[in-house]
């Protein structure tokens, strides 16, 4: 065994990497398993061949070994995505929002940057820059696709309701239907990205993100530091002169701001793109463990609860006399306003110290259905977005009492936790019947990246 | 005293207040019945609760008040204050609103209809020094929002326009309530109008202007079954529209009184 990692240096094979990535985590295994020889238990022997350097309970995963919290983070992310986009939800006032000034949209793009780093820069490393870039493009394309698909979920739906709701006291609010008028140009502008309808915002974010990520990640392969300060100029030049990208109709603007949302992604991937190399040194986290710094986070943390707590319960106007709280508040979530990016990074590091890689609790079998969803992101967010439209059309038809509140929303948890066992059983079943060193050769390989395999970024 | 009575003195005399009190109960309950007026039942009808009708300050139109001069009202909004699906102007809240105040107060009103249809808030904060300034009222009401929701301008940028517009309101001497957006369980479907909301509830709490929230008031009448604008016949569209903009008259007719009688 050699100490030194072995990633991505040795470098395995593409479709081994590709299978690590994929491998969904197996609760049935006992839960020391985990890192003690490099592998996790459900993983092929082959897949941390060689590898090693990491000591149990060390907290560092060894090389190649998927970090479990990425997934569960992610999937309360999209839970709560879900969860939220339900107009009138009171169940979304106990959603991750509820905890401080960020929510699940900072949560989301923060690990969707951190896995981003993670995956692609080893991949930079084995496959080149122009490889592993047209690999992040082959991503943004399945995300387009799967916009678009969301888009015209949404034309039908407001094709319907404008048909059934036609009342002139409401023109104004109608005028939102106007695009069925000229559907030439409506399709154009969302082949364009600029006609974005309600809640189809932070796909559109994160497929402009992914566009730009391959230069991103030449620059952080470059410098750390230069890609920072190139994000960081960026984010303040687009706050300080009120930039955004155009939307539609005219004068619309993007909700979630590109320019400014980049920083929390390019934090994000510079954080994953040195995990790699950190955990081969021994290191826990790019980030020290400092107890000052941990200090820091927990005291802005819990700043940025109670101001959340006193701003959802209208005590504001208490602690604050005159408005005299309008230097956070309402938090600009458009462009990723400060408070809210600390919130999330200080929420960011006090999760990471205390939940280790290798933390068992990761391997409960009640985290699994958040775990399984957050393996499968792309289709676990697609569908969590056409069922919080499902979802609200059955309350607005039927009945939006608290009971049918909450049989839509676990409804809605139930089919996006079913739809994510089905697709892990499928990837799972399509993997099988392999001998451990026929793994070129599958045609049902072909079938699952073109649908949204390699669900790691 | 009731020991002096034995047990069944005491009973007769619980009797008897019973007797009383039944008797006044009835007087009472007939005098109320005899007293139910048709405004009366409006205002049941239009009730709404307590923490949506708590009016706030209104400095000019109260200063105005004391000092018996006319008052002078702005109506300053989009479709809805310009009577658009309440068939016509004379039917939307604004003319309902004179006639309301006149009644409450002795001093002459007065409310301007500057409404306009399909203004963003930015716009309307353009045409603020010709449409209001220039009236010289005491008050604006000014009803907004619902423009900025549905086109997904910059929510940022429809602060700047509230904040800039009541901050000059005030240098002319003149109360702002805001007015936000109707209520309509399908329009959720369509609009995502709570970074609005919280925006304007903002502004208002950071300004010192008056908020009406007529998102909520609706919201709390079509849940009580009384205006429900998502279920209904077609027939019924012009009298519940109707109906609306007379509770609406009357809700702000309570909270402008309340404020100058303050």
């Amino acid at each position: 065994m050699q100490s030194r990692g072995a990633w991505p240096a040795e470098g395995l094979p593409l479709s081994d990497w590709r299978q690590l990535l994929m491998t969904m985590p197996d609760s049935r295994a006992p839960r020391s398993v985990a890192p003690a020889n490099g592998q996790s238990a459900g993983q092929p022997l082959r897949a941390a061949r060689g590898v090693s350097g990491a000591v149990p309970g060390s907290g560092v995963l060894p090389p190649g070994v998927r970090d479990l919290r990425l997934d569960f983070f992610r999937g309360l992310a999209l839970l709560c995505i879900f969860i939220d986009h339900i107009p009138g939800n009171r169940i979304a006032d106990y959603t991750i929002r509820v905890i401080g000034l960020s929510d699940a949209s900072e949560l989301f793009i923060f690990i969707s940057g951190y896995a981003a780093g993670l995956v692609y820069m080893s991949a930079v490393a084995r496959e080149g820059l122009l490889f592993s870039g047209l690999r992040v493009w082959r991503r943004v394309w399945q995300l387009y696709v799967a916009h678009l698909f969301l888009f015209i979920i949404f034309t039908a739906e407001v094709a319907w309701t404008s048909m059934k709701f036609d009342n002139p006291m409401y023109v104004e609010e109608m005028n939102i239907a106007r695009f069925l008028n000229e559907p030439h140009i409506a399709i154009l502008e969302a082949l364009l990205l600029k006609f974005k309808p309600v809640y189809m915002d932070i796909l559109p974010l994160y497929i402009v993100l992914l566009a730009f990520f391959p230069f991103a990640l030449w620059l952080i392969r470059r410098s750390r530091l230069l890609a920072l300060g190139i994000s960081v100029g960026l984010y303040a030049v687009v706050r300080y002169y009120h930039l955004n990208l155009p939307g539609y109709p005219e004068d619309a603007v993007w909700y979630f701001n590109p320019l400014a949302w980049q920083l929390l992604f390019v934090i994000g991937a510079i954080l994953g793109a040195s995990t790699r190399s950190f955990a081969n040194s021994g290191a826990q986290f790019p980030i020290p463990r400092n107890r000052w710094l941990l200090g820091a986070a927990i005291a802005y943390a819990l700043f940025g609860f109670a101001m959340q707590f006193l701003w959802e319960h209208d005590l504001i106007g208490r602690v604050f006399p005159h408005g005299s709280e309008a230097f956070i508040f309402p938090t600009d979530k458009t462009n990723l306003s400060g408070w809210r990016l600390a919130n999330l990074l200080a929420l960011a590091y006090i999760t990471t110290y205390f939940l280790r890689a290798d933390s068992a609790m990761l391997r409960w079998r009640v985290f699994h259905p958040l775990i399984m969803c957050g393996q499968h992101s792309l289709h676990i967010f697609c569908l969590g977005v056409f069922l919080s439209f499902a979802g609200l059309i059955v309350l607005v038809e039927l009945d939006d009492s608290l009971a049918y509140q909450l049989m839509v929303n676990g409804a809605g948890i139930a089919i996006m936790i079913a739809a994510a066992a089905l697709l892990a059983w499928y990837r799972a079943k399509e993997r099988m019947p392999r001998k451990p060193n026929d793994m070129s050769a599958r045609p049902a390989d072909i079938g699952s990246t073109a649908l949204g395999g390699g669900s790691a970024e | 005293m009731i020991a002096h009575h034995g047990p069944r003195g005491g009973r007769r005399r619980q009797i008897a207040a019973a007797w009383v009190f039944c008797c006044v109960a009835v007087f009472i309950s007939g005098a109320q019945a005899a007293e139910s007026t048709p405004q009366a039942e409006l205002a049941a009808f239009c009730a709404v609760p307590e923490d949506l009708s708590d009016g706030g300050f209104l400095k000019h139109a109260r200063e105005a008040y004391r000092a018996g001069k006319p008052l002078r009202i702005v109506a300053f909004g989009t479709s809805s204050s310009a009577g658009t699906g309440a068939a016509s102007r004379a039917n939307a809240y604004p003319a309902r609103l004179q006639a309301d105040l006149q009644e409450r107060f002795a001093i002459p009103v007065e409310v301007v209809n500057k409404s306009v249809g399909g203004q963003s808030a930015r716009q309307m904060a353009s045409r603020l020094e010709d449409d209001v300034v220039s009236l010289a009222p005491s008050l604006v009401i000014w009803q907004t929002g619902t423009v900025d929701a549905a086109g997904n301008l910059e929510i940022e940028d429809f602060g700047r326009s509230l904040s800039q517009g009541v901050e000059m309101l005030e240098k002319e001497g003149i109360d702002v309530i805001f007015m936000n957006m109707q209520y309509s369980r399908r329009i959720e479907l369509l609009v995502n109008y709570w970074p609005y909301v919280e925006m304007m509830n903002a502004v208002a709490a950071q300004s010192g202007a008056v908020l009406f929230d007529r998102l909520e008031m609706m919201r709390h009448w079509a849940s009580e079954g009384r205006l429900d604008f998502d279920n209904m016949p077609r027939a019924e569209r012009a009298s519940r529209a109707a109906k609306l903009h007379e509770c609406i008259a009357l809700q702000l007719g309570d909270m402008i009184e309340k404020a100058v009688r303050r």
